[in-house]
This record gives C-alpha cells, sequence and structure tokens, in this order.
C-alpha cells in the first residue's frame, strides 16, 4: 500500500519543477528552517543557480543515502588530507556524467547546504589531482598557465631555496 | 564549467582532501590561484612532519612559509632540533598542540627553545627518561597555559611529586593529563592529583606499582569521563573506590591491570552506566583468567550505550557473552575480540543481526570462527569498514552452513552493500581461494587487503580476479609477494603513477 508521503516542491534554472519527499528534503541543510512552510505553500521554491540535471542527481544521491548513520562530529584536530572514505557507487555515480556536472554539483550541494555530497565530491575531484605533476593536472582539467617563465622560476627557486 | 569557475572557498575544501605533500610539490605549480591556495592558511593547521616531508630537501624552507599557520604539529625530537637550533628562528605562534613523543627523548636544552618558540600551547606530548632533568622541565611548563599535558617519564630516579604537583596547580584549565612511566610517583600523589584537580575529566596513569591506595580518596563525585589505569597492583577494592565517585565515566580502560576480576567488572557496571567505551584483557592470556562472560552480562545489562568494546586475550569468554552484548548494545561500533579463542560463529551471527552500526572488529586469533561467520557479518554490516581476521585458521572453505539460513530465513539483511575498506586475512592459512574470491565481491569499496602468508599456491588469474573485484586497491599482499596493479594490465585514469 501507498502511503502519502509529504513533498516539497522545488523550482530549477530551467523552471521545471520537482516535487521532493519530506525526508529527503531534510537532507538540503539550507532548506531545513523552512521545510514546514515549503509544506504548506503551493508555490515551488525556485533556486536560479541549480538546473535540472543537477537537482536530479542531487534527489538520486540523497535517497542512496537516505539511511546513512549521521558522520561523526567534526573534530578540527583530525587530519583530513585523505580521500579514502569515498565508495565505489559514489566514485562511479559522480564521475558519470563528466567534469562539467560534477562541479556543477559541487556548487550545488554547497548552496543547498548539503554536507556529505559535498564532502564525497570533493574528495572525488581530489583523487583526480593527488599524485600528478603540475602539466598533468593542467591537462586534466583545462587549466591554463598563467605564470610567466620568471614566475615559473621564482616558483621553483622558492622550492628548492635552501636558507638558514 | 571549469574547475577554477567554482568558489575559491570550494576549491580549498577540495585541497583540504589532497596530501599536503601535493601542495608544495605539484599544486602549487599549476596557476597564480593555485599557488595562492596551495599557502592558505587553513590546509596547514595540522601538520605531521614525517609523513609530509619524508625526506623532502627544503622542508625549512616550506615550514618557515606555513610557521603561522600550523596549530599542531607532529615531530620528531630530532627535527625539533634542526628547527630551533642556532641560528634558525622558526617560531610557532599559532601551535596549540605539540607531539614529540616520537621514539627518542627530547633534551632540555631543546625543551626550553621549544617553550620559548612556541608561547602559545596548550597541549604537549613528550617522553623523557633518566638522562633528562624532568624537574627543570616541570618547572618550564609553568610558563604555559595547558589543557592537555601527557608526559612519558620512564627509568626517573629522583622523586619529582612535589614539581608536578606544583606545575598542575598552576595549570587551572588543565582537562587531561596522561602520565606514562612515573615509577616514582606515590600513590598518595596520585590521591592528591585525583581529589584537588577536579577540572580534569580524562586521566591515563600508565604506571605498573600504583595500588588501592591511590584511589581510596575521599568523598564527593569526580567529573571524570576517561579512566585509563594500567597497574598490576589495582585489584576490585581500589577500582570501585574509584568508579563510585566517577558516575559520568565513559571511557574505562584497565588492559593490562591483572588485579581486576569480575566482581570488581560488575561493580563498574553499577557505578558507571554511562560507560560508552570498555577495554579490558591483557596481551598475556593467562593474565586475563580473570574476566569472563560474568562481566559482559553486567555490561549488557547495565551499560546500553555502549560503542567500542575490547577485551583482547580473554580465553574465558565465549558466544554466550558476546551474544548478551549484541543484543543489547545495539550502538556498538569497535569491537576488538583478538585472542578470545573461544568465540564461534555464533557470536559474528549475532552480532551481524543486532549491531548495524559497526564500524571496526579485530576477531584475530579467534581459531574457531568460519566462513560461514565472516560472510554473515560482511552481508549483515553494510557501514562495517575495518575487518581484522589475523591467524583465523578456522576459516577455508567457502562453506556458508549457518548464514545462508539466517540470510534466506530475512533476518533483517540491509539492502544496501558492504562499505568495508581494510579486510585483514593475514595468516589465514587455510583459507581457499574461492573463499577469498566470495568475500572480497562483497566488498567493492577495499581499499586495503592482506592475504599474507595465505594462498602460497595462488596464480595469475587469481590475482587479476582480485583486482577487477576490488578497484581502489593498488596493492596488496599474497602470501609472501606484493602484487602491484600496474603489473596487471588495467588501465585506470585517474589511479596515481
Amino acid at each position: 500500500m501507498n502511503k502519502i508521503v509529504p513533498q516539497i516542491k522545488l523550482e530549477t534554472y530551467e523552471k521545471e519543477v520537482f516535487e521532493i519527499d519530506l525526508d529527503i528534503a531534510k537532507k538540503f541543510g539550507k532548506l531545513v528552517p523552512v521545510l514546514q512552510e515549503l509544506l504548506n505553500d503551493d508555490k515551488p521554491l525556485t533556486i536560479k543557480t541549480i538546473n535540472s540535471g543537477t537537482l536530479k542527481k542531487i534527489i538520486t544521491w540523497c535517497t542512496y543515502h537516505k539511511d546513512d548513520p549521521l558522520p561523526p562530529e567534526d573534530d578540527d584536530n583530525k587530519m583530513k588530507h585523505s580521500t579514502e572514505e569515498v565508495s565505489s557507487w559514489d566514485d562511479k555515480f559522480l564521475q558519470e556524467d563528466g567534469q562539467a556536472a560534477l562541479f556543477d554539483l559541487i556548487s550545488a550541494a554547497h548552496t543547498l547546504d548539503i554536507d556529505g555530497l559535498l564532502d564525497v565530491a570533493c574528495k572525488v575531484v581530489a583523487t583526480m589531482i593527488k599524485g600528478k605533476a603540475p602539466e598533468e593536472i593542467r591537462k586534466v582539467f583545462n587549466i591554463k598557465n598563467d605564470f610567466t617563465q620568471q614566475e615559473e622560476d621564482q616558483v621553483r627557486k622558492e622550492n628548492d631555496w635552501c636558507e638558514d | 564549467m571549469n574547475i577554477n569557475d567554482i568558489p575559491s572557498e570550494l576549491l580549498l575544501h577540495i585541497l583540504s582532501y589532497v596530501p599536503q605533500s601535493d601542495l608544495f610539490t605539484n599544486i602549487d605549480q599549476v596557476c597564480d590561484l593555485w599557488k595562492q591556495l596551495a599557502f592558505t592558511s587553513c590546509l596547514w593547521k595540522h601538520v605531521d612532519y614525517t609523513e609530509i616531508y619524508g625526506d623532502y630537501s627544503n622542508a625549512f624552507g616550506h615550514m618557515r612559509r606555513i610557521q603561522n599557520f600550523v596549530k599542531s604539529l607532529t615531530i620528531t625530537p630530532g627535527h625539533i632540533i634542526d628547527f630551533f637550533g642556532f641560528q634558525r628562528k622558526l617560531q610557532f605562534v599559532n601551535l596549540k598542540s605539540l607531539d614529540v613523543s616520537d621514539k627518542l627523548v627530547v633534551s632540555e636544552v631543546f625543551f626550553d627553545k621549544i617553550i620559548q618558540r612556541c608561547p602559545n600551547l596548550e597541549k604537549i606530548k613528550f617522553i623523557s627518561d633518566s638522562r633528562f632533568n624532568m624537574g627543570h622541565c616541570l618547572e618550564k611548563l609553568k610558563g604555559l597555559n595547558l589543557t592537555e599535558l601527557d608526559i612519558g617519564y620512564f627509568y626517573g630516579t629522583r622523586t619529582l611529586d612535589d614539581e608536578l604537583i606544583s606545575l598542575l596547580r598552576k595549570q587551572p584549565d588543565l582537562t587531561k593529563l596522561a602520565l606514562r612511566g612515573w615509577n616514582t610517583l606515590k600513590d598518595s600523589s596520585i590521591a592528591s592529583i585525583l581529589n584537588d584537580f577536579t577540572n580534569l575529566n580524562s586521566f591515563y596513569l600508565f604506571n605498573g606499582q600504583t595500588s588501592n591506595d591511590a584511589f581510596m580518596v575521599s568523598e564527593g563525585d569526580l567529573p571524570l569521563a576517561e579512566l585509563t589505569i594500567h597497574s598490576n597492583l589495582l585489584d576490585d577494592e581500589g577500582l570501585q573506590n574509584i568508579t563510585e565517585r566517577t558516575k559520568i565515566l565513559k571511557l574505562l580502560n584497565i588492559e593490562q591491570s591483572r588485579g581486576i576480576t569480575d566482581c570488581g567488572m560488575v561493580q563498574v557496571t553499577q557505578n558507571c552506566p554511562r560507560l560508552e567505551n570498555i577495554s579490558f584483557g591483557n596481551t598475556y592470556p593467562s593474565n586475563s583468567e580473570n574476566l569472563s562472560n560474568r562481566t559482559l552480562f553486567a555490561v549488557a545489562e547495565n551499560c546500553r550505550l555502549l560503542k567500542c568494546l575490547s577485551t583482547i586475550g580473554c580465553r574465558n569468554i565465549d558466544d554466550d557473552g558476546i551474544i548478551a552484548i549484541a543484543k543489547s548494545c545495539r550502538h556498538l561500533t569497535f569491537l576488538t575480540l583478538n585472542g578470545c579463542t573461544e568465540l564461534r560463529d555464533e557470536s559474528l551471527f549475532a552480532i551481524g543481526e543486532n549491531c548495524h552500526y559497526l564500524r571496526e572488529v579485530d576477531f584475530s586469533n579467534c581459531f574457531n570462527i568460519t566462513f560461514s561467520g565472516v560472510y554473515f557479518l560482511i552481508k549483515s554490516c553494510p557501514h562495517l569498514y575495518s575487518l581484522i581476521l589475523s591467524f583465523c585458521t578456522g576459516i577455508s572453505h567457502a562453506n556458508l552452513g549457518e548464514s545462508s539460513k539466517l540470510i534466506n530465513d530475512n533476518i533483517i539483511i540491509s539492502e544496501s552493500h558492504s562499505h568495508l575498506k581494510e579486510l585483514i586475512l593475514r595468516s589465514c592459512t587455510h583459507i581457499t581461494k574461492e573463499a577469498v574470491l566470495i568475500l572480497i565481491d562483497m566488498c567493492p569499496d577495499l581499499r586495503k587487503l592482506s592475504l599474507s602468508n595465505c594462498l602460497s599456491d595462488c596464480d595469475d588469474d587469481f590475482l587479476c580476479r582480485v583486482f577487477e573485484a576490488c578497484q581502489f586497491v593498488t596493492n596488496y599482499k599474497v602470501y609472501n609477494k606484493m602484487i602491484r596493479r600496474q603489473n596487471y594490465n588495467r588501465t585506470d585514469p585517474y589511479s596515481p603513477r
């Protein structure tokens, strides 16, 4: 038997309206304070900075991770700098639409305040960066080398610079 | 969208997951923006010197640029000498936490420098011995306003009780105190530390010769949340005495305190119902025979908030005890049962059925557990990320046995797949290739796998299959060889070279 699940409505950049189950919407930290109002409101909330593809992706991610236990409290003393925690499902899911979509997703996760998604998406990007030489990083992400030859020498010098 | 179009704060978030050593060897040479980001203070709050710099030739030059960013530093005494010696003028004004406890001892000359160059330290951890003037150093520490103090003082011959207490008097904000070694410390001094410094919420004592007298303390509740005592002279009476006053205790560790029996532990569970973390037992099994199922039954009855349990080497506990724990402590996340040789699959079945938040389990040296129990545990605990089964020689061919019945009976098996990151099967000498493949096929997230001292007969086909099943594993040990992914011909665009 189908239960009636309370839903909220979000409108994307393309003016497409999505109906999202309340338990999924609760993952959107940004919306939590206004969820109650949104539930009673027939008019959708418009979020112009997010496109439909990205929102779809976010809903899928939040649905898959619906029952995850809360992450341990953020401990400032903990060392990060590691990408160990990414699961194979997340890895595949986040990379399958290419880089541009992934960066859209990161911005959107940030806008909506979905910490879990933001963290895991950033870790996936970090995996693409780590262990690579500067030239390779530029190639992978299509970044322009805006150093002058002089500056480049300077950076190199700073790194080799030994002083007592 | 290009990576450089996303806001800098998010780029920094990404870089916070990149190893710090990449930041000064690669990231800072990508482009102007990345160069600036690589020297942002938030990326350099925590520095583990050896891990980051390894044998990088210009660690000093780099350290000089980030010195004001570092809030916590782990470093060897040798490198500290490098930094603070002679003309070098590194100053860590924002450093709050310093750990120099790695292997070597610090000498008092450099200790003076540390205090001078790191004036705002709040937490310090170091080790010293009899060659070191500990009295001088305790005096120097008075210049800091500490919240956590961890001092190892080994083979010391001088009695420094008065100096230590006088230092503690100058530290009104101290909440954590750890004393390792300290053979000369008198019981009466420990008693007065516990009685007088009521801000302490964590007390750690690793000293073989503290007796009950240290804990025969007067009336009044203590705000201790964490208590660790490793002493052969402590027995039930002393433990009963102290825990009567620590009603809000969350962590109790009495590993190596072999005088404690079931009687004492039963009392503890009644005194401290909020216990979340309990460790007892001993790496020498003959020293932990006093503790049995009776303790576990009492824990199950009284400490329902239990999250971590460690019973290393307790040969007297068996399935009944673990089943009781599994049924009533549903929030169990860390479980170390290394050397509890009586345990059988029944324990794993009970844990799998009841403890869905389990994250780390160590069943090393439990010779009686079999494939069936391990299979069920992985299948039923999707949040499990570390499973250590060293020397579990009972695991052999892939017999599902009881577990297939349990799974068929539909006893809450989560739909989510296993997220296991670490699977250690070291010296499971009877395990078969087929059994290994069934286990790893369930664990697509695996990062670390060890089959060291197992499967002396494996072939290339098997080695390839492992890499196919575990896309994140870059190398693993089989029998006596390290197997590397690059030798098994599979392209992965994002794996580091």
